[in-house]
């Protein structure tokens, strides 16, 4: 059963077009969805969650039409909006409580999540105080507590670490990835920050201008990439000359020669060049893809994970 | 749906012993939730408790709670003075003077409290949808179990209760007063029991017709003062309108200016439910069954804009 899956989702705001022709299935992890401010990040999470309708296509969460089930879709999905939205004269509790009852827990049970799910997210003597009181991380915290408090199969986040200083940013990711992983929740994390999804997702949804440009597990985008990057502590461009007499393709950038490896016995050559130039190296080393590349690259239309 | 792994570690929870001789520290982790799940009738259920005590400022701070519990204060006022006096003039013998000429019935019970109740729906209809929209809490609200038009309606139905009893608490202190203080109780209830009708029959109109014009009006905006005052402007407007209309142009166009004024409405299905066949504006001809169809008009209008804003706002 896949956990979404978007047939030609089109959404238009008049003459706007927030997402073109979106098609996507995805299974059940920690997923990320990137994409620069205004990509279409928040109208894809809001129509997962029937609260704007697509102007054409369809979106299933867990094979719930999410125009037609809406409200099946929503007691099965915690979602935390990007901007702060908690009333400032209710005290925590209080109000994770309602919100677990408005998703169909008893009212005991209600009270008995709450206390587990604020206390999961780090909210303790504080909780019985007004929100009005707290910090921006304790809002994050209680926003974070209200959409786990229904145990919902997936959770929607939608730029959770807003407004939040880099300690609370680590806390919050660290939170974010333990509920993926420990409790065996899905996560949509949204975010336009690359770093964050690195470091909590496994796998990755990149759209940008509403379109899809990548779907594919993390690991794939941050592997090896075939290139290797030698460091000198002076101007590597007699380096590379040598190097590309030697039959190797190279590029320079300044102190760095990228070189192309096509086999084993290029490392050797390398090793050869510089010892006989008497170079100053720094570092060899494996060039790693970042997700930076991906918005480099041209956009791939209609990748399906 | 596939049946959820136990989470390793999450679930069952790990003992980490503390240091030292101590105590032990009980890490439970996050634990799942396999109990019931009601679905959307609770959820709205829950809803509109939760918007009846706000209506009420139980729960919240000492002065969230001045307005309402004053209002209702006010309202009771009349009933205690009738109950008083009954219970002077039962000791006097004068009883059945003092009932005919007592201006506290149940028939001029609407009048007396009509600006109270009125005055509760001005304030009390801001203090329950200002906030979610202020502080964008609607974004919480609607990606829960309910659809938006529950939101809208939960709303209505928490605040018409609440009025439903600020009007007829009262008028029950009233029916209980004068049945325990009658010296022959059992015909004291016989007579009294027929009044419950045109009682209940009014207390439902106007609980239902200004809780649903309040919050059309409050739900157009954030500020609960804006709110308000456009809810004071929607009833006190008409009704001095129609007043200057008797003067100036004479009764007849404001028999049907009296139609468009939620207060003269409200006064006109009083009328009825007591058995008048005339109300409205003096010397007006309008016959008093128009204005329980004015406040039927009225009252689904007002809903309809209530629940197709809550379907439209922007959480």
């Amino acid at each position: 059963m896949a956990l979404i899956r978007l047939d030609s989702l089109t959404k238009r705001y008049g003459p706007v077009t927030a997402l073109e022709d979106l098609s996507l299935e995805l299974e059940p992890g920690v997923i990320g969805l990137v994409g620069s401010n205004g990509a279409g990040k928040s109208t894809l999470i809001r129509i997962l969650l029937g609260l704007l309708p697509p102007t054409q296509g369809r979106a299933y969460v867990m094979d719930l039409d999410v125009t037609r089930q809406g409200t099946a879709v929503r007691s099965l999905v915690g979602y935390m909006p990007e901007h702060d939205a908690l009333p400032p004269d209710l005290p925590a509790t209080e109000l994770v409580t309602h919100m677990a009852e408005l998703s169909g827990l008893p009212r005991s049970a209600a009270r008995e999540r709450t206390a587990d799910v604020l206390r999961h997210v780090g909210l303790y003597e504080e909780r019985y105080r007004p929100i009005a009181g707290y910090s921006t991380g304790m809002r994050q915290r209680v926003m974070l507590a209200q959409a786990l408090v229904h145990d919902p199969r997936l959770l929607l986040l939608d730029e959770p670490t807003n407004g939040l200083d880099p300690a609370g940013r680590e806390d919050m990711l660290g939170l974010i990835r333990r509920t993926g992983t420990e409790f065996g929740i899905a996560i949509v994390l949204a975010s336009h920050l690359l770093g964050e999804i690195e470091r909590v997702c496994d796998f990755l949804v990149a759209i940008e201008a509403g379109r899809l440009v990548q779907a594919a597990p993390l690991a794939s985008f941050t592997g090896h990439t075939g290139t290797v990057r030698i460091e000198l502590d002076d101007d590597a461009t007699v380096v590379a000359e040598r190097l590309a007499a030697a039959g190797l393709a190279c590029r320079v950038d300044r102190r760095s020669v990228f070189v192309t490896l096509t086999d084993e016995g290029a490392y050797d050559t390398i090793r050869d060049t510089v010892a006989d130039l008497g170079a100053g190296l720094i570092r060899v080393e494996q060039e790693r893809r970042t997700l930076e590349d991906l918005f480099r690259d041209e956009p791939v239309g209609g990748g399906v994970a | 749906m596939t049946p959820r792994q136990p989470a390793p570690g999450g679930d069952s929870g790990q003992i980490v012993a503390a240091g030292g001789g101590g105590g032990s520290i009980y890490d439970l982790g996050y634990r799942g939730y396999q109990g019931i799940r009601l679905g959307r009738r609770h959820a709205v259920a829950s809803l509109v408790r939760q918007s009846f005590r706000q209506s009420w400022g139980l729960g919240r701070p000492g002065r969230a709670k001045i307005i309402p519990f004053g209002l209702a204060a006010i309202a009771t006022v009349p009933a205690v003075i009738a109950l008083g006096v009954i219970a002077i003039a039962n000791q006097a013998g004068i009883s059945e003077m003092a009932d005919a000429t007592s201006p506290i019935r149940y028939e001029t019970y609407y009048g007396l409290v009509a600006q109270v109740v009125f005055l509760f729906a001005a304030a009390q209809a801001p203090e329950l949808l200002a906030r979610d929209q202020r502080h964008r809490v609607l974004a919480l609200f609607f990606s829960r179990a309910i659809r938006r038009e529950d939101y809208a309606i939960a709303k209505l139905l928490a605040l018409g209760s609440a009025m439903f009893l600020l009007v007829m608490v009262p008028q029950l202190l009233i029916f209980v007063g004068r049945v325990l203080l009658a010296t022959d109780i059992p015909s004291a209830v016989t007579d009294e029991l027929p009044h419950l009708g045109p009682v209940l029959a009014q207390a439902v109109l106007t609980a239902w017709l200004l809780g649903a014009l309040s919050l059309a009006f409050a739900a157009f905006t954030p500020r609960r003062a804006y709110a308000t005052a456009a809810i004071f402007a929607a009833v006190l407007v008409p009704l001095v309108a129609v007043g200057a209309i008797t003067e100036l142009s004479g009764p007849d166009l404001a028999g049907i200016a009296s139609l468009f004024s939620p207060a003269d409405v409200l006064e006109g299905t009083n009328a009825f439910v007591y058995g008048h066949a005339h109300a409205g504006p003096p010397g007006a001809d309008m016959s008093s069954i128009t204005y329980v169809a004015a406040a039927i008009v009225m009252t689904v209008v007002c809903t309809a804009v209530l629940v197709v804003r809550y379907r439209r706002v922007e959480p």
